[in-house]
Formats: C-alpha cells, structure tokens, sequence
C-alpha cells in the first residue's frame, strides 16, 4: 500500500480549545470514508477521558486516511493531532515538526487567542504552509470579515486564503482537504537513503511495551530491522509497524515521508523520548533530526497520601504514570509535617493537575498537594549553585548570597477595555511590560516578563476573573532573574510546618504572612492547651495569631445505658484526630493543608 | 461460686425504666410514650416476665441498689412497684443496706402514694426540678413549676425522707450569670442531700435540635458553659456539696451508690424496653471480658417480648473495658483507681497510661500519683477530650 511520495501530505491542525479542532477532525475521517457517522464516537482522536472532558489533547495522535482529490488521484493525508497546551509545548513543536503544513481553525466568532497564536508561530518558524480556516460560520454570531481581516494584520496571511467551513454542518469541508492537497507540499527525502524516523509522541502500553509516534524524514523502517535511538543511544529490533485508519492497520514498512507507529519492545519511555531520532544499526544516518531537547519540568509539588498507607500504592500508581511520560519526575521525601511522600515534578500547572486527577481518579488515592513551586537558582556565599525545588530545602538565608527565580514571556490577549484591569493585575505579580499590540480595534496583546512563581499559583483564574473570561494567555520560559526572594515558613506552637514553607518576594512576605497567619488560625481546631501560630521570615516573627485553649468537651449525662454510646462516640472522635496531622503536640486537620494550599482571592 | 478477678460478683444493681411520660420536654431525646399505652397492668406482666426470664443468670446475687427511672416513674401507682418489688424479694436476696432510688416529676406525688413508695422500701428520691425560673421551665417544656419543687421536697420530708436529690440543668439560653446564682440558690435552700447539674445538652432529634438548627435558639457557647460548669462546682462545694462525678454533688456518704456502681463498671440488670444491662463475664467466654444487652426499645415490642434474643448487644474486649474504666474514671473527681485496674489488667496497660496524658499533664489538666489519675478542675470540662488519648 506505498504511495508515491509526491501524493503523500502531513499536516496538523492548530487551534484554540472550543474552536472546533475535534469535530473538524471527526468530520475529515467522516468525509473520506475512515469512519462512517454511525460506528464514530465523539470526537474519536481525544482518547483519554479525561482529555474529552477538558476539551484538550494530551497525548499526539495520528491518522491516516485517503482523499480523491480533482485531479482524480488518490492522496494519503496524515492528520496529526497536536497536544493543545502551553504546559506541552515541546510536544507540540515535535508535532510540527512532523508536517509540512497546518490548518489553523479559528472561530469566526471569537477570533485568535494568544494560545493559537503562540503555535502559529511555532509553525511559521518551521516554515510550515498554514491554510486558515474559519469555523463556525454557521453561527449567528459569526463575524467572518473581522476575523479574516484579524488574521491578515497579525499573522499576516492574505484574507483571501482564509475557508470558511462549519465542522458541524459539515459545509467547506471537502474544499479544505482539496486546500490540502493542493497548497501543502509533498514531503521530500529519499527512501533509500539511511534511516532517519523523527518520534513525536510515544507512550506505554502494558501488552506491546512502548509505542512511538514516528515520521519518517529519509530512508525506511521495516519490520525485523535493528534501529538505534541516537540520543539515548540504545538499540532495539522493530517488532510492529502500523498506522491508524482510525482502525489500527499493520505495515511492513514506512518510507520517507510516511507518518505511522513503531513497536520495538522499548520498556521504558525514557529510553524513547520525543525528538530523538530512529536510525538504522547497519547503516546509520550521520546526524540527527534537528529539535531534540531533554524536557525538564519547570513546576514542583510534594504528593502525600492522605493516609500513611496509601503510600506504596501512590508509589506504584506515580511508577505506572511516569512509564508513560517521560516528562513527568518523582522522588521519595518526608515532610514533618505530612509524612512520607514523593517530590514530583510537571511541565506546568495543567500537566500537574492532569496527574493529580488520574492519580485520584484511576488510582482511587486521596492526595495532599503542597503548594506548586518552581526551581530556583541559589548561589551561596561560598560560590555554591544549588537549585532548589522544596522551599523548605532552602539553606539558612545567612549562607545564601542570591536567589534568582525563573521568568517567563507572557502573551496577554484581551479586548481592550480590560488593559488596565491586567496591568495592574501584572504590577501586582512583579511582572516587567514588553509590548503592547493592537490585533485590531477591540483587542490588544500585551506582553510582559513575569516571575513563573507569581503565575503558577492562580494567575490564570485571576486573569480570567477580572477580564470575565475574555483574556487569553500564553507563556514561554525566558531565563532566570536574581531577585530579593526569602522563605516564609508557619511555625505553630515553635514547630515548624514544612509542607506550608513557601519562597516569596520580600516586599510580599508581610502581607502573605499575614494572610496565611490568619487563615491557619481558622482551620486549626481549639486544643487543650492555646497554639501561637507564627508566620517568619528567618528569625524574625512577621505575624502571629493565638488559637484559645479549649474550654469544654465533656458530656453531661452517662449512666448504665449511656457507657456503650459514649465509647463509640469517643471512638469516632479519635478516628477524625488520628486522621490529623501532628506537629509537635498540635493536631492538624487534613482539610487545614488543602485549605492552605487553595489560596483564594 | 465461679472464680472471677472482678471486683463484687456477689451483689447485683438493678434498673426499672418507666418509659410513660404525660407530656414530651422539649430537649428530651429519651424514648417515652403516652401514659397508658400500653396500661399499666401490661406493662407490669411484661417487667415481670422479663424478670423471671433473665434472674436465672444472676442466681445467688444480693441486690445492692435499685434505679427506678424513666420517663416519669411518678405516673405509676404504688401497686405496680410493690408488685415488681416483691417478686424480686422472693428471688434474690435484700443487701442489709439497699439504695433504692425512685425518679419524681415535681408536679406528681401525693402524701399517700410517696409513703406507699417509702413502705415499699424506696429510700431516695431524685426531684427533676431542672430550674427555678418560670421562664426556664418553660422553654424546657416541663410541665410544673418552682413551687411543685418546694411542695415535693415539703412532702417527702413530712414522710420522713432525707436523701432527696435535685436535678437541675443549666446553661440555659437567656440564663444570665444572676440567673444561674438565683437557681443554685433556690437549690440549696431545699438543703438537698444530693445534687445532679447538667449543662444543657442539644440531643439530634428533639424539638430543641430543629429550633437551634433554625436559629430560634441560641444556646450559650462552649466557653459559658465552662464558666458556669466552674460556678456551680464551686458554690455547691462552698455548700457541703462537693462534686463527685461531672455533673453530680453530695453530701459526703450521700454519693448515689448505684451510679457509682455504673461508673466502676460493676454488673447492672436493666428492666424494661431499651433497658441495657452489663455482667462481667467468665475469664474463658466467648462473649467477651463483659456482656452489655438490652432488649427492644418500643414499648409495645416490649410488652409482646419472649426474651429469648436481646436487639442489642455489646461484647466487650478485656482492653475495651480498660477503657472504659479510665474514660469513666476519670469523670470522678476520686479519679481513676490505678491499684484496682493492675488487679484487673495486669501492670503494662497500666504503666503506660502516664505517657498517653502527657499532654493533658504538661497542659496542667490532670494529676498523676502512683494510685491515682485524675482530671484537675480545668481539665473537668475537658474530660472527653483528654480521654481520647487512652483510645487506640
């Protein structure tokens, strides 16, 4: 079943969570016969549950299917399904990668969103044709001129090339594949030449070990033949090629611009990461494809099991996640305050929600998670560079010369009459102004450099509060910046509380002090003795707060019939102590850390 | 006689409940039912036959002290006291110096029906008198008033009754602190030989509950009733009356001798629909180091009952019995008895007991001496919580 490559096209389809991606998706496998309307699911490329319920991909897919196009010819096209998220941006850039064209969809009624356009860039960079598209035409609200004329002024593509389609009705469909064909280039690369695969997503599957998403950019991989990861440097023999019709059909081969599935009985991911290169043992490619780089998790939170002995099977359910994302870190560490638990590390705020979820969801284990912290750089006056990811790893401040913090880009987009809810916004989280754009004449993108620390706790949902959720954003790593960064820590009665110890700017820690000072105080239960809650900066006490001994807990009346009830009334109220977390003598309620860690406005 | 290491096999504590009531109080969380459903004389056929049901298992015991409570025990007549009365006199032995208690609503005895009780051996009478205030009396439902209190105390001194006990209850919503100084009073100016003061205890499922709940009640906060805890205890000492369990005062040798036998855990047959009853059992049982039971709580089940399988049943492990010796212990104002729990459980339960109230030790709430562990005046109102640390 080899086609000619000159009528082979590999493209993606970028687009903004609710523009219609999936069903755009369904409706091209519809349209050429891969699925018929009846058998399909909804939206059969987002696999995962949860992936369906947030709208989003995690994990990158691809399908082949067959397109006769005007020119009577039968097309291969490979639609591959990027990741939708900022936290995935490495994945998504492999993707690319991956293609020689994008659809961009974009609503019609709702224009570019920052997150479309930071993809848009990755492609344009990669030179990638890009056919726009206009979805949602069918609807009331559609304003299809605006959003052409949006297009033209900020990515700068003629609004004459702009198709409308409705992914629902099915309306333009047809002329965007024929777009396909026509305005996208066949891959190149010679199908003699010695093998170089490109993986873009690979991921574990219990029966088959690791299965990796490959475009072949040279050469040909065949079944029984010996290959050679050429970061990771391991060798393997291929087991099973295939592609997806959606329907998983077996191959023997994938040649030079081919997109399809590899099994080699690779057992771990991380020996098959995404960017690394397949090439063959005999005869072995001289470089690499361009673009790999080691992910390294840029966000980091302690995992603790709300119940000490949940914590083996969080051990196994963390091993049985990160087989399947190599992106994804753990490693064993004891909190004084929450026991035995594990360091874990994410690309972002969404990968580690997205873990939280399946641990509590597919695992049935009840979590606490410290709050998220990014890695600083600390140089001590010794001339020692440490990075820290545990703010209660943090040497004594004496020791400590500087701390520099990560900093991102962010890109802001917002209709206007919101600028100066989000400068302000911005001011408050330190962030430094580096552009301000007009798209148009109602919505402005701002950019500024932001501490990553003052975005991962809710930045997000304050910026979607004060815009009513009309801003979008986006952020890419932009380096580290020295700053006056001090650890805050809650001691209660002169312990302190690791789990709650936090890195903060200076100018912030009275006002965070205060607030956690306050708010611990209402979560702490009245104990036989009074408890002094402290906020400290070091040494130095910023805040403090008393919770009143209790005066009374005593039942009134227990004679013959009563002794029984009252045991197990007693019983029942050690059951909800032991559940409690001891610092020195004072009991804790679990619901006091996830109170303390869910900062709200 | 089977061997036992417990303390008193030989004698026996005996309950009677009376679960008829002529009117519901409103903070009452008790199961009563109307006077005369079922009448009387069945009620008596049904007490009498679970008399001879169960007295075989507590053949050779000497009866020590006898509970008649309810309810309202003062709607019955006389007859039916001298008939379950006499029967267990023709049973079980009489111990020399038996207590036997009967419960009164202020509003009922007559001067003939109290000596009948006296004749039949009722020796002490405790007066639901709850407060002296008319308002206080109402929002509690009761259905007498101060003066029924005095009249009472009145009567049964002309029969010549002097072990008379009062209950009040307080911490009461608008009880002010004059308030509260008026009830102890009006108590003590009765010169009762015995006292029982319990802070108002909002109980799920009564008409209080639901008022509270809708926010039609207040009642005063915790730290209150602590305070008013510290001010009754004080002036009822100051009295004569010193406390000798939580809520409980007396005049020294007036302590309830069957309460007290409640609190040692001693052995108890209950009487009556919902009645518990608890025996130590042989060290080799199955049933576990004691056997609490009670039978159907509805009094018309009751009054069917054959007695053959209680509805309720609490087998209780040797260390959950240690437990409970020290929870309830420790509401006594003697305290826990170290020297009888080592008889009973041996030395190691025992000698950790001082680790596990470190806390409440080092937070000054208890006192620890080599026989003895008990609760400091600031650590009475917080008897539950130091308990706990003795739990598992």
């Amino acid at each position: 079943m080899s086609t000619r490559r000159e009528q082979i096209r590999n493209f993606s389809i970028i687009a903004h969570i609710d523009h219609g991606k999936s069903t755009l998706a369904d409706r091209l496998l519809e349209l050429t016969g891969a699925l018929s309307s009846r058998d399909m699911k909804e939206q059969v490329l987002d696999s995962m549950d949860l992936e369906r319920e947030r709208g989003i991909t995690i994990k990158a897919q691809a399908v082949r299917i067959v397109f006769r196009a005007a020119d009577g010819g039968d097309y291969q096209l490979n639609l591959i399904d990027t990741p939708g998220h900022v936290d995935f941006a490495y994945e998504v850039s492999r993707s690319l990668a991956a293609t020689e064209g994008a659809v961009l969809v974009v609503d019609a009624a709702q224009g570019i969103e920052a997150q479309t356009l930071a993809n848009v860039y990755h492609a344009i960079d990669q030179d990638l044709e890009i056919i726009p598209v206009l979805n949602k035409i069918d609807l009331p609200v559609a304003e299809p001129e605006r959003v052409k004329r949006q297009i033209a002024d900020i990515i700068g593509l003629p609004a004459d090339d702009c198709l409308p389609v409705s992914a629902k009705t099915g309306l333009g469909v047809p002329e965007l594949l024929q777009a396909v064909v026509d305005r996208i280039s066949p891959p190149r690369g010679d199908r003699e030449a010695p093998l170089k695969a490109m993986i873009f997503d690979s991921w574990y599957d219990s029966y088959q070990g690791v299965v990796a998403l490959v475009r072949v950019f040279e050469g040909t991989i065949r079944t029984g033949m010996q290959v050679r990861m050429m970061a990771v440097g391991k060798e393997y023999e291929v087991q099973r090629l295939g592609i997806k019709t959606p329907l998983t059909v077996d191959v023997d081969e994938l040649a030079a611009g081919e997109v399809g599935f590899v099994i080699a009985g690779v057992k771990d991911v991380a020996d098959c990461r995404v960017g690394d290169t397949i090439t063959g043992v005999k005869r072995p490619a001289a470089v690499p494809c361009p673009g790999f780089k080691e992910v390294k998790p840029m966000v980091f939170s302690g995992l603790y099991p709300v119940d000490s002995v949940d914590y083996e099977p969080l051990r196994d359910a963390l091993s049985k996640l990160s087989l399947n994302d190599a992106s994804f870190q753990y490693l064993p560490e004891t909190s004084v305050a929450l026991g035995f638990g594990f360091r874990c590390g994410f690309l972002g705020l969404l990968h580690m929600e997205i873990v939280q979820e399946r641990l509590e969801r597919e695992y049935d284990l009840d979590l606490i998670t410290t709050a998220p912290t990014v890695v600083y750089r600390v140089t001590l006056k010794d001339g020692t560079l440490l990075e820290i990811d545990n703010p209660s790893k943090l040497p004594p401040v004496q020791a400590v010369e500087s701390i520099a913090e990560p900093v991102v880009r962010a890109t802001i987009h917002v209709p206007k009459e919101y600028i100066g809810n989000i400068m302000k916004l911005c001011d408050e989280r330190r962030g430094i102004q580096r552009n301000m754009t007009y798209l148009d004449e109602t919505r402005v993108m701002l950019e500024y450099e932001l501490p990553l620390n003052e975005i991962v706790l809710d930045f997000y949902d304050q910026l979607k509060s004060i815009t009513r959720g009309y801003a979008s954003f986006d952020y890419e790593p932009a380096g580290h910046r020295v700053d006056r960064l001090v650890k805050l820590d809650i001691l209660v009665n002169g312990d302190l509380v690791d789990a709650l110890s936090l890195i903060v700017h200076e100018s912030k820690s009275f006002d965070r002090g205060q607030e956690m000072a306050v708010k611990m105080k209402e979560l702490i239960p009245r104990q036989m003795f009074e408890v002094a809650i402290q906020a400290a900066v070091g040494t130095r006490i910023i805040a403090r707060t008393t919770v009143k001994a209790l005066r009374k807990n005593v039942t009134a009346k227990c004679y013959g019939g009563d002794i029984t009830r009252k045991r197990k009334l007693l019983e029942k109220q050690k059951a909800g102590k032991k559940r409690m977390k001891r610092i020195g003598k004072v009991d804790l309620p679990q619901d006091a850390f996830l109170a303390m860690l869910h900062r709200e406005s | 006689m089977r061997k036992s290491r417990f303390l008193d096999n030989r004698r026996l504590s005996l309950y009677l409940h009376i679960p008829f009531c002529r009117s519901k109080c409103r903070y009452c969380a008790f199961f009563s039912v109307p006077v005369d459903t079922p009448p009387a004389d069945m009620y008596l056929r049904a007490v009498l036959r679970q008399v001879m049901a169960e007295s075989g298992r507590w053949s050779g015991r000497r009866l020590a002290t006898i509970y008649i409570g309810g309810g309202t025990p003062s709607v019955m007549p006389a007859a039916f006291y001298e008939a379950v009365l006499s029967r267990l006199a023709a049973l079980f032995a009489w111990d020399p110096v038996i207590e036997i208690t009967l419960e009164l609503n202020p509003a009922d005895p007559a001067p003939g029906w109290l000596a009948a009780c006296r004749d039949l051996g009722v020796n002490r009478f405790s007066l639901g008198a709850q407060t002296f205030s008319p308002a206080g009396l109402r929002f509690l439902g009761r259905r007498h008033g101060p003066e029924h209190v005095r009249r009472a105390v009145d009567m049964l001194r002309t029969a010549g009754v002097e072990n008379i006990s009062l209950d009040l209850i307080h911490s009461l919503p608008g009880q002010d602190a004059a308030g509260l100084h008026a009830d102890i009073d009006a108590a003590l100016a009765l010169d009762p030989a015995h006292l029982s003061a319990y802070c108002l205890t909002v109980e799920p499922g009564t008409p209080l509950a639901r008022d509270v709940a809708a926010g039609r009640v207040v009642p005063p906060d915790a730290d209150r009733q602590a305070g008013d805890m510290a001010v009754i205890r004080d002036r009822f000492a100051a009295a004569g009356l010193p406390a000798y369990e939580i809520s409980n005062f007396a005049r020294p040798g007036r302590e309830s001798r069957h309460n007290l036998r409640y609190w040692h855990l001693e052995d108890y047959w209950g009487l009556g629909p919902g009645a518990w009853s608890s025996r130590r059992e042989p060290e080799d049982s199955a049933r576990g180091w004691l056997r609490r039971w009670a039978w159907t709580g509805a009094v018309a089940n009751y009054a069917a009952a054959d007695f053959s399988r209680p509805v309720e049943e609490d087998l209780v492990s040797p260390r959950t019995a240690f437990i409970e010796m020290v929870v309830m212990g420790l509401r006594l104002t003697a305290g826990v008895n170290l020297r009888r729990l080592r008889r009973l459980f041996g030395d190691p339960w025992v000698d950790e007991l001082p680790d596990r109230f470190a806390a409440a030790r080092s937070a000054g709430l208890m006192e620890l001496s080599p026989t003895r562990l008990r609760l400091t005046e600031r650590g009475v109102p917080l008897a539950d919580e130091v308990s706990l640390a003795v739990l598992e």
